[in-house]
């Protein structure tokens, strides 16, 4: 089952597309585990790019699709801002050591690069950049 | 966002209603940090919170914090699974005390 979704860039319109996204997980039978970080990568995404990615004042869309497969769900990100590779932009936060040492911020991508089992970046002679999440069913990472 | 208040034991217990996300954390961020100013022993209740994002994260984060310089104490209760797990992958479990019941993290404010 396949779903697209377009998103302008109003980070008020994150909550509905969560709530669009959930049903629509729900109704191609994604285990309600596997929904919550779905969503969640999603957003923090999304929130990146609404809060980052344009720099001038106009409406863009952004274009997510959804493919439950078989054995995993892919999901793709395409949008006409500003490149920023996840994979290879952003330094991991560090995650222990004392309260004073964690920085506020940089969690979201960290969650990104925790939750989903594959992460592809890419940018197009066109302009648009396309980013791709894949989570597998049942993978180790679900029972951690 | 709805946040909900009560008093137990001069422990404050804050409750916050809905998601915790990039839209409603700015002011449940300016919320907490007020009542920090006011008390120095503080609950927050996730029961009645659906959703966590890096955002919910941060403010939770701003306000262990704030504790720190200011000598006051918060615990964290009533997490639901995926968002204990959201915690937990952050590395929050190490630096932010979280207990299962409301009862559990009142009761670290009598341990002397």
């Amino acid at each position: 089952m396949q779903k697209e979704f377009v998103v302008a860039n109003d980070i008020q319109l994150l909550p509905p597309f969560a709530e669009d996204l959930e049903s629509f997980c729900d109704e191609a039978g994604v285990p309600m585990n596997m929904i919550y970080p779905l969503n969640l990568v999603l957003d923090e995404w999304l929130t990146n790019l609404i809060s980052h990615a344009f720099h001038d004042e106009g409406k863009h869309d952004i274009v997510v699709t959804v493919d439950v497969g078989e054995q995993a769900v892919t999901m793709t990100v395409t949008d006409d801002g500003l490149p920023f590779n996840p994979t290879v932009d952003a330094p991991a936060p560090p995650i222990d050591g004392d309260i004073e040492d964690r920085p506020i911020g940089g969690l979201g991508l960290h969650l990104i690069r925790r939750l989903m089992d594959g992460v592809n970046y890419e940018t197009s002679p066109a302009g648009t950049n396309c980013l791709t999440l894949v989570k597998h069913f049942n993978t180790p990472s679900d029972q951690e | 966002m709805k946040i909900n208040e009560t008093m137990v034991n001069d422990v404050l217990i804050v409750q916050p209603e809905g998601r915790l996300d990039g839209v409603t954390s700015p002011e449940f961020g300016d919320a907490l940090s007020a009542k920090l100013d006011q008390h120095k022993a503080m609950v927050v209740e996730f029961t009645d919170v659906v959703y966590v994002s890096s955002a919910g994260l941060r403010v939770i984060l701003m306000a262990a914090k704030k504790c720190r310089q200011t000598g006051g104490k918060m615990v964290l209760c009533g997490l639901s699974e995926p968002i204990h797990e959201v915690f937990e992958i952050s590395g929050f479990l190490s630096i932010i005390d979280v207990r299962p019941s409301r009862d559990e993290a009142v009761g670290e404010f009598n341990k002397h």
